[in-house]
């Protein structure tokens, strides 16, 4: 399990991470959302070990990870902006990696790098912005690290591409309970992917959760009666986050057990009662308002 | 099954520098053969004469050299660079960062590799070269010891370099931070040092420099040996031929590493302290900046600040308007120097107010320096004995910079404790007095210069001491029949490692030399102190006498060297051995050049006894253009060559008027000096009456 308590991070004067309290459990696809400048790769880096921290820890299993080979090794990081040894193909890489993980696949390297459809001779500088993500991606995957960290790595996959991808991540967090601690400013992207949430801003995180249940317990309802009928005597004894009418229907957003909901509206005798799920990003826009935010500002 | 090939981090990381460690080993490697194989088709075809004067593999290192000396600095620069460069950028940066290995480790796997490639560049070199001194018949004779040790020094700088330029990436995020400081972690500290003991040693003139406590022996003070080093990488190690100096040999090989070791340690250190987001940066932070920023900058007033503290004229004196205008005109320089720097490097304008309250800390620390290096100076010279507690003293013998030998009489002296009450009292008051002198910026050329060592309680002290004459002092030092008895002491054959003689010393052969020195020897054994006074320390023998020059180890372990003018019955036993001896060559000389049977070539020059010659190296005819060298020209050529002179090409107009020269001398026993008139006239003679004449004495010797 990687934990990060009262973590903290400076540039010069600037503060990049303040106090930032997070557990990323094991074998969980773990999803970081912020604005750009919100210390997602701040924090990434600092998981990966490429930073000091400044106040706080960041651990794995307990054990720092800064200047520790034992965590370092357990842990590969695919940064945004990807380096690539000058000259060099994939072949070449997969060789530098194997030296420096003990781990490293050579099967798999070679049953990916076919599925892929890349070719591990050509230069790598031969290839387009996609494959180089692709082949990061190979790399580090064949090094079978424990801990994969993606910072904004499938922002410039095609939508096929980024498919297999996340098959491939599947697979290894079900069969090798690996953890992914993936990164994005776009929630969508995240949504179909990630176990769990968190929304970091001005560094610190504002909001942590699992997805399901985030989706679960937020849901819509809308509801309608043949007379007259006023939308908060309806809905007393549960929790409304907003409440909006157009016309004879009542619109609200509602937290709680979806079925007990149901059952007591459907007391009422309403001519239209529906239940509707949320999207992540209207889910995030509900939790983040109720705690004083206002979600545009947290992903511009 | 076939086990698979698993790379390592330090085979990856030799890969890495590849291209660099490979485009620097190919082009020395072929220059390093190339070199002996155009020498030999130059020499190819030509005449006899021609492959008897081809160079040997000494001359042709030295065309090698200033090569290897470029490689050294540009390997030893660009190897690191390139091995450390994702430090400067932030995307290699996060990919090397996170790779499971520590910080140390890390740090040393790329010192590893670069030092691995830096030891194939120069060991490809060696073995290409004498490869091709082997192949191509250069000759190798007392060439592989001075071949290795340049090698060793080639290897020992360039790691020197490479350690230095570590650890400066190891503190800075570009590669302009990396260049400025490599420079001032190779010379800065080499300055600083230098200029402290320039300042204190000029400043303080009665402390030797060899025998003060007070910093390192100058064999091993790198300030000297760092930038000696790096001119005699520059200009290609020509003295590393005839130079014994332990600072050009191997100990500057130990010096160099020893300081590269500590650069890699402290490379080590920074590298572990270092802020991965330093990459891009010129330095990690603003402290740091200021540093490197005055460190680059400070050496334009440091300089003048200990020029100014090694002058005792007081400052007020000195400056006057016009060196007013000139520190000024420094303090300018220094600006414009400290402020481009933060502009440069950072490309911004942003801290130029920050630095610009730093900057007034430069002149602060200059003068501090100056003022510091001054005092402690006064200080160190002011400390004397007291007259009651001192004891003993002892000669200290001056010795040679370059190859520490020292005379032997000194050697012999020093080992003999002075404790004559009288003598101590002159020696003290002569230190007391020098002291007052120099304090008092007064002359000290009047006297004569003795280094003695002071014992005074259980400490000593070593002092340059001007005494106003040296018989009053010899007169005291002879009271002592144990001081006498050392100067009468003389190097015993076991001791003797080279006899040589000032003039006609090729005549004479070893065994020869070794009787008119004995015979020398037991002369000096009977002087008597003012004897020994006339024969050491006067010139009434030095200044016409033939010298015997005796060099050598003594059994205490001293390298010495001695001269020692032939007096009595040595110089008559040398006149006769000589001037036989010399006739009969010059003799044998002329006729086999008379009688056709020697020709001329290479140009030797002879310093016989009485008379200066030039001539050429002779070959014998054996057949139709078959020619070979006259073994006494080759033996005389051998003479001289060893004792370091040049051959050359002469022209073939002055043959005819060398082959009268020693036709003159050898048939008419006058030597060149005597009758210059006639030498002279012969010199100028016209080319045809001088070509009459050469028959006229061929017709007569036939």
């Amino acid at each position: 399990m990687i934990e990060a308590i009262n973590l903290e991070k400076k540039f010069n004067k600037k503060t990049a991470l303040e106090k930032l309290n997070c557990r990323i459990p094991d074998g969980c696809v773990y999803g970081l959302i912020g604005a750009n400048g919100a210390g997602k790769s701040t924090f990434m880096r600092l998981i990966a070990g490429v930073y000091r921290p400044d106040g706080g820890t960041v651990t794995l299993d307990g054990a720092p990870i800064y200047n520790n080979p034992q965590a370092k090794n357990q842990l590969l990081f695919v940064p945004d902006d990807l380096y690539f040894l000058p000259q060099a193909n994939m072949q070449r890489m997969a060789d530098f990696y194997r030296a420096f993980y003990p781990a490293f696949s050579t099967e798999r390297f070679a049953s990916l790098t076919e599925a892929f459809g890349l070719n591990p001779k050509a230069n790598l500088n031969s290839f387009s912005k996609g494959m180089r993500r692709q082949a990061a991606i190979i790399l580090a995957l064949s090094a079978m690290p424990r801990y994969i960290l993606f910072d904004e790595t499938f922002d410039g996959l095609d939508p096929v591409m980024r498919s297999l991808v996340k098959r491939v991540i599947y697979s290894d967090v079900e069969e090798r309970g690996v953890t992914a601690v993936i990164s994005s400013h776009s929630l969508r992207e995240l949504e179909v992917t990630c176990d769990q949430l968190a929304l970091l801003h001005q560094g610190g995180i504002v909001f942590e959760s699992e997805v399901q249940s985030l989706q679960t317990a937020l849901f819509k309802i809308q509801i309608a009666f043949s007379h007259e009928f006023d939308e908060k005597a309806v809905f007393h004894g549960i929790q409304v986050l907003e409440i909006t009418r157009s016309g004879s229907v009542a619109n609200a957003i509602v937290r709680g057990e979806r079925e007990q909901v149901r059952a007591a509206l459907a007391a009422l005798s309403p001519v239209l009662l529906e239940i509707l799920p949320l999207s992540l990003e209207e889910v995030f826009v509900y939790e983040t308002e109720a705690l004083g935010y206002r979600f545009g500002d947290l992903l511009q | 099954m076939k086990k698979q090939y698993r790379p390592t981090p330090f085979s990856e990381l030799l890969r890495r520098l590849m291209l660099c460690g490979l485009v620097c080993t190919c082009i020395l490697t072929a220059v390093s053969f190339l070199i002996p194989l155009i020498s030999a088709l130059a020499t190819s075809g030509h005449s006899p004469a021609d492959s008897f004067n081809s160079p040997t593999a000494a001359q042709l290192h030295a065309i090698l050299a200033p090569v290897a000396g470029l490689t050294a600095v540009t390997a030893g620069l660009a190897l690191p660079y390139t091995a450390f460069s994702w430090l400067n950028k932030r995307r290699s940066s996060d990919f090397m960062h996170p790779l499971p290995v520590p910080a140390h480790k890390m740090f040393w796997l790329h010192m590893g590799a670069v030092f691995a490639w830096i030891i194939v560049i120069f060991l490809s070199s060696f073995l290409a070269f004498g490869l091709g001194c082997l192949l191509f018949g250069a000759s190798t004779q007392g060439f592989w010891g001075s071949f290795l040790l340049q090698t060793a020094k080639l290897i020992a700088s360039a790691v020197l370099f490479a350690s230095c330029a570590a650890a400066a990436c190891a503190v800075t995020g570009t590669r302009l931070a990396n260049l400025t400081v490599t420079v001032i972690f190779l010379f800065w500290p080499a300055f600083l040092y230098g200029g402290f003991s320039l300042a204190f040693y000029a400043r303080a003139e009665l402390i030797p420099t060899t025998e003060a406590t007070l910093l390192l022996p100058v064999v091993h003070n790198l300030s000297i040996n760092l930038p000696g080093g790096l001119a005699d990488l520059l200009l290609g190690f020509s003295n590393v031929y005839d130079s014994g100096s332990a600072a050009f040999g191997w100990t500057s090989v130990g010096v160099s590493l020893l300081y590269a070791a500590v650069w890699v340690a402290v490379g080590t250190w920074l590298y572990h302290r270092r802020l991965s987001e330093s990459a891009g940066q010129a330095s990690p932070t603003h402290l740091i900046q200021h540093l490197i920023r005055c460190a680059l900058t400070s050496p334009v007033l440091l300089l003048p600040a200990f020029l100014l503290a090694a002058e005792r004229t007081p400052l007020i004196e000195i400056l006057d308007s016009e060196s007013m205008a000139a520190l000024v005109t420094l303090l300018a320089v220094t600006a414009i120097f400290y402020f481009a720097y933060e502009i440069i490097s950072t490309r911004s304008f942003k801290r130029l107010l920050p630095s610009a309250a730093v900057f007034m800390v430069l002149p602060l620390a200059a003068v501090l320096i100056g003022t510091g290096t001054a005092a402690i100076s006064d200080m160190v010279l002011n400390h004397t004995p007291p007259r009651e507690d001192l004891h003993t003293v002892y000669l200290i013998p001056e010795r040679d910079q370059r190859d520490n030998r020292a005379e032997y009489w000194t050697l012999s002296l020093s080992r003999i404790p002075l404790q004559n009450r009288e003598l101590l009292n002159h020696c003290h008051l002569a230190l007391n007095v020098s002291v007052s002198r120099v304090l008092a910026n007064q002359s000290l050329n009047q006297g004569v210069p003795l280094t003695l060592s002071f014992r005074y309680g259980h400490s000593s002290m070593s002092r340059v001491v001007y005494f106003d004459s040296f018989s009053d002092l010899y007169e005291l030092l002879v009271k002592s029949e144990s001081a006498l008895e050392a100067l009468r002491r003389t190097p015993s054959v076991g001791e003797i490692e080279s006899v040589s003689l000032n003039t006609s010393d090729f005549i004479l052969d070893e065994e020869a030399k070794l009787a008119i020195w004995a015979m020398q020897q037991k002369q000096i054994q009977g002087f008597t102190a003012t004897e020994l006074y006339n024969y050491y320390f006067t010139n009434k023998y030095t200044s016409s006498n033939p010298k015997l020059t005796l060099r050598g180890t003594t059994t205490e372990g001293d390298v010495f060297y001695q001269q020692y003018p032939l007096t009595g019955e040595a110089l008559s036993y040398y006149n006769t051995t000589s001037e036989e001896l010399t006739s009969q060559y010059l003799l044998s000389l002329s006729e086999g050049l008379l009688n056709g049977k020697l020709c001329w070539d290479g140009y030797v020059e002879i310093n016989g006894k009485g008379f200066t010659l030039s001539y050429e190296i002779l070959y014998s005819k054996t057949g139709r253009d078959e020619y070979q060298p006259n073994s006494y020209s080759i033996a005389v050529a051998r003479a001289l060559f060893n004792q370091g002179k040049s051959l050359r090409r002469a022209t073939g107009k002055s043959e005819p008027h060398l082959l009268l020269h020693i036709y003159h001398i050898a048939h008419n026993g006058e030597d060149y000096s005597k009758d210059r008139n006639m030498v002279d006239q012969l010199l100028y003679l016209p080319q045809a009456e001088l070509d009459q004449l050469l028959d006229t004495l061929q017709e007569k010797n036939h």
